[in-house]
């Protein structure tokens, strides 16, 4: 069968299925094994849908995931959250779509430097979205920059996917790590310029609370009392990075520790709020993990039966202009973001693009940075996309998936732009590494 | 004109990503057997290289293969334990794939993989060695007080030298170097270049120990049903295929240590005696492991991989 | 018939408890592993892959329970616009294909579960174990999600006759 063909049933018996709105992971379940059946030689490549489910979940990668969301959970439901929001309320009170900023600040340097972008989606969903809600803050100002932000982390390292492109492409690691930091600012300050422009022209959907004038003094100790001690939590995460205590994927557990511990010091950590906060946590990695089963079964399909490659090589086979195979390169993995892990897109991507890159002479460290936007932007593309999926599982019940869609698509056209100046302006992916002496 | 005979086409999957240094092997392989077909026996066998994990995850490729899901599989020992403890044996091995063939240990060693419905078709393996690079200059074989990152294959000898094994993926290596939450790895001698890791150590430990094993293995059944003379083919191009691979990863390595050294790595050459301690605790600890888990099995492997006192 | 069911949502209930109970410990085990390993210099190799194992544990303990409570998220885009009747009939009909998907991975969990001990398959990594010890896990929570998938389909089913 030819690659298209494969594509279009595959796709196509998907959205059938998520039509009749049976839950995500079953439609994928099966889906999974009419595929496995018939492309997979019969049984045995249904035996092989079964035991994939052991392999791909018992992987250390994925410990970040229940980790970030309990804590997450354990601040929002200790209310150390809520403190910490009421006193940047009070330094700024008057300042539009603040709970959107501080949600894309917060994001970059949590999910920057630890680099997981569904577990920092679930993190600041969790402890930020009930109040941004609360405060009358619309869905587009609250969902959007929580789902926007995790994109920034493949960027600024460290980062295990660039380790993993850079391997796979025989580029230099260091480089590439280096390379995406301004590419990451820029992308981050485009969200900023986006989220206070829009509060701007839509006040509505960001609205100035009454915040009572409050004596600077007091402002100083709600600080030393609310805020430094989140500070703490960030420490046990960051800092012990960098301090070489533990590795990126470990520090999710130490962060755990140190929302656990700040909150049985403030004395906040009733029975109920553990309960709650555990139980919270179990729901929504149990949904995620669900839907990183099967869709990572999805995508070995699509790579077993050559549709995935078929594609890609049709693209960098097409007689236009390289800039314009370099387009189509991105596209593809824009396409295929929608459905399949992001290691696999690689392993089946980067083969194939990085003898098209060596053959026009491109430069290979540019090209993995515009990699990297890409993959992570298909994260977040609907209508599939790991991070849309964790946010509807954070969010309270009366958010729709079309309400997350709405919400995600000036960050999908933003990241977009972002390779789009990459693309026009390769040296902002080379300027830093080379001004560092690199190459 | 003879009758156009009928094409077998065998799927093929690697433990490694299309484009990696380890998949070489392979393709040696396949092209002495296009080579060979196209000669003897035009258009009869095709093999289809389906990809590498992101079609089937590595550790569950042998068993793709005793279902039939996959004909041929190019892989390593280790991602292959679970199902044949055995071949774990192989990096013990003081011998060539070719030295092997002769000695029986190959025969036994398919014995081995027929009774779990696999075929050994050969070892294509480099006959590389793994290396300790560290951050943090040693004097003997005592690594006492060093956290280096290891995988099972090399578990038990870090910790017979008295090291703290971490476990953690290759994909945080980097940082965990970067950031000393570890103090060294073992790795081959070719490839850590590949993970940028050249730029977080700075020694590579004289002696290497062990052997980058990578049998190429079949389904048994896709085996048995192949005409007698396709099955000699194979068998000819994999023992063809294994001296090949061994001249052109030796080089590769032979290549690969003025590079590193360029980089800034130095070479510590431990002390005569100190390098025998070495090999000796590698070899004691890992053949205590090896006949450990395979009581029955595990003395035979031994008297027919080791060259004997 | 009713104390069955009564059981059964016990038994989902517990096993999500056990799936919280697992997490905290891993946190736990996370954390100690690195205190030991920088402030004493000590590893303890077993404690990362016991954190991979919890982690298909804590999803095949607690998946069934929260199919129950609607926890798995879903895309309500036609969904949205049907009758209740229709709704019924749309969802028990959507149900018995998801039963049956779960009852296909029963199947061939079991069959690999014994495949699993008969042919002594182990899972290799820092230490090694029977593979069966932590796959069973597997069979047991699809067991549980067919029947939960066929219970909801009924209900539907009787919903759907009392509404028309
Ligand atoms: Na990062
Ligand atoms: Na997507």
């Amino acid at each position: 069968m030819e690659w298209y063909s494969i594509m279009s049933l595959l796709f196509g018996g998907m959205v059938l299925l998520l039509l009749t709105g049976i839950p995500i992971a079953f439609a994928f379940l099966i889906v999974n094994m009419v595929a496995a059946y018939f492309f997979l030689g019969g049984v045995p490549g249904l035996i092989g849908v079964v035991t994939g489910v052991f392999t791909s979940i018992t992987t250390f990668t994925l410990l970040p995931v229940p980790f970030f969301i309990l804590m997450g959970e354990l601040i929002f439901h200790s209310g150390l959250g809520l403190d910490a929001v009421n006193v940047l309320d009070k330094w700024l009170g008057k300042l539009r779509g603040r709970l959107s900023i501080l949600a894309i600040i917060m994001g970059v340097i949590i999910g920057a430097l630890s680099g997981s972008t569904i577990a920092t989606c679930a993190l600041l969903g969790t402890i930020l979205l009930p109040d941004m809600l609360k405060r009358g803050y619309s869905k587009h100002m609250s969902l959007g920059p929580l789902m926007g932000v995790g994109t920034v982390d493949a960027l600024i390292p460290p980062n295990a996917l660039t380790v993993v492109l850079a391997s796979l492409a025989m580029i230099d690691v260091g480089q590439l790590l280096i390379a995406g930091i301004l590419p990451g600012i820029i992308m981050s300050g485009l969200y900023l310029i986006y989220v206070v422009a829009w509060a701007h022209i839509r006040p509505h959907e960001a609205p100035i609370y009454d915040v009572p004038h409050v004596p600077v003094k007091e402002k100083v100790m709600a600080t030393v009392q609310y805020l430094l001690p989140l500070g703490f939590i960030i420490f046990m995460v960051i800092g012990l990075i960098f301090l070489g205590v533990a590795t990126p994927t470990e520090a999710a557990a130490t962060g755990t520790l140190g929302s656990f511990i700040l909150a049985l010091l403030y004395g906040r950590l009733n029975w109920d709020a553990l309960k709650k906060s555990v139980v919270g946590t179990i729901k929504v990695t149990t949904m995620i993990f669900m839907i990183i089963i099967v869709s990572n079964t999805y995508g070995e399909i699509l790579a077993f039966t050559g549709a995935a490659s078929g594609m890609t090589s049709y693209i960098t086979s097409l007689p236009i202009p390289p800039i314009a195979i370099v387009i189509g390169m991105l596209i593809v993995v824009l396409i295929l973001g929608a459905f399949m892990e992001t290691v696999a897109i690689m392993m089946i991507t980067i083969p194939i693009y990085m003898a098209v890159v060596n053959a026009f002479g491109l430069n290979p460290i540019w090209f993995g940075v515009l990699m990297l936007i890409a993959l992570e932007t298909g994260l977040i593309t609907p209508p599939f996309g790991v991070t849309l999926f964790v946010m509807k599982g954070v969010a309270p019940p009366d958010v729709t998936m079309a309400d997350i869609w709405r919400a995600i698509i000036p960050y999908v056209i933003i990241d977009i732009l972002c390779i789009f100046i990459v693309l026009m302006m390769p040296s902002i992916a080379t300027v830093v590494p080379n001004l560092m002496g690199m190459k | 004109q003879a009758l156009a005979a009928e094409v077998v086409t065998l799927k093929a999957v690697t433990a490694w990503p299309k484009t990696s240094s380890e998949n070489k092997a392979f393709f040696i392989f396949t092209e002495l057997v296009e080579q060979m077909v196209a000669k003897k026996y035009p258009g009869e066998l095709k093999i289809n290289y389906i990809g590498g994990p992101e079609a089937v995850k590595n550790t569950d490729q042998a068993q793709a293969a005793q279902r039939g899901m996959v004909d041929m599989v190019f892989t390593t020992n280790a991602y292959y334990l679970s199902v044949l403890p055995e071949v774990d044996a192989y990096k013990l091995s003081d011998f060539t794939p070719a030295e092997e063939r002769t000695k029986g240990a190959y025969k036994y060693m398919n014995e081995l993989h027929e009774k779990k419905g696999l075929y050994l078709l050969g070892r294509l393996g480099l006959s590389e060695k793994f290396y300790l690079y560290l951050k943090k200059p040693i004097q003997s074989a005592d690594l006492k007080g060093l956290n280096v990152r290891v995988s099972p294959m090399y578990l038990q000898i870090i910790k017979g030298l008295g090291g703290n094994p971490v476990v953690i993926p290759p994909t945080e290596v980097y940082v965990a170097l970067e950031r000393n939450v570890v103090d060294g790895f073992c790795w081959p001698a070719v490839g850590i270049r590949d993970w940028g890791w050249h730029k977080q150590v700075k020694y590579i430990v004289e002696p290497g120990f062990y052997q980058v094993p990578n049998p190429l293995i079949m389904s048994l059944n896709t085996w048995k049903k192949l005409p007698k003379k396709l099955q000699d083919l194979l068998t000819e191009a994999a023992s063809e295929a294994e001296k090949k691979a061994v001249a052109y990863f030796d080089q590769l390595a032979k290549d690969e240590r003025p590079i590193l050294i360029k980089e800034g790595l130095q070479v510590i050459n431990l002390p005569a005696a100190e390098q025998q301690k070495f090999l000796k605790v590698g070899s004691e600890e890992g053949w205590k492991d090896i006949i450990q888990k395979n009581p029955q099995t595990g003395p035979e492997l031994k008297k027919l991989l080791t060259k004997g006192s | 018939m009713k104390a069955f069911w009564a059981l059964f949502d016990k038994l989902l209930n517990m096993m999500a408890a056990l799936a919280g109970i697992i997490l905290v410990f891993i946190v736990a085990a996370v954390c100690y592993t690195i205190g030991m390993r920088y402030f004493f210099r000590q590893t303890t190799i077993w404690i990362i892959q016991t954190t991979e194992y919890a982690l298909l544990w804590i999803v095949f303990l607690a998946t069934t329970w929260l199919l129950r409570e609607g926890g798995h998220i879903t895309t309500d885009i036609i969904y949205s616009h049907l009758s209740n009747k229709a709704r019924d009939y749309l969802d028990a009909i959507m149900f018995i294909i998801g039963g049956l998907a779960c009852l296909v991975m029963l199947y061939f969990g079991i069959t690999y579960t014994y495949e699993c001990i008969t042919s002594n398959v182990t899972d290799v990594r820092a230490v090694t174990i029977p593979k069966s010890a932590v796959f069973i896990i597997i069979p047991i929570g699809s067991f549980l999600l067919t029947i939960q998938f066929f219970r909801m389909a009924w209900q539907r089913l009787v919903s759907a006759r009392k509404g028309g």
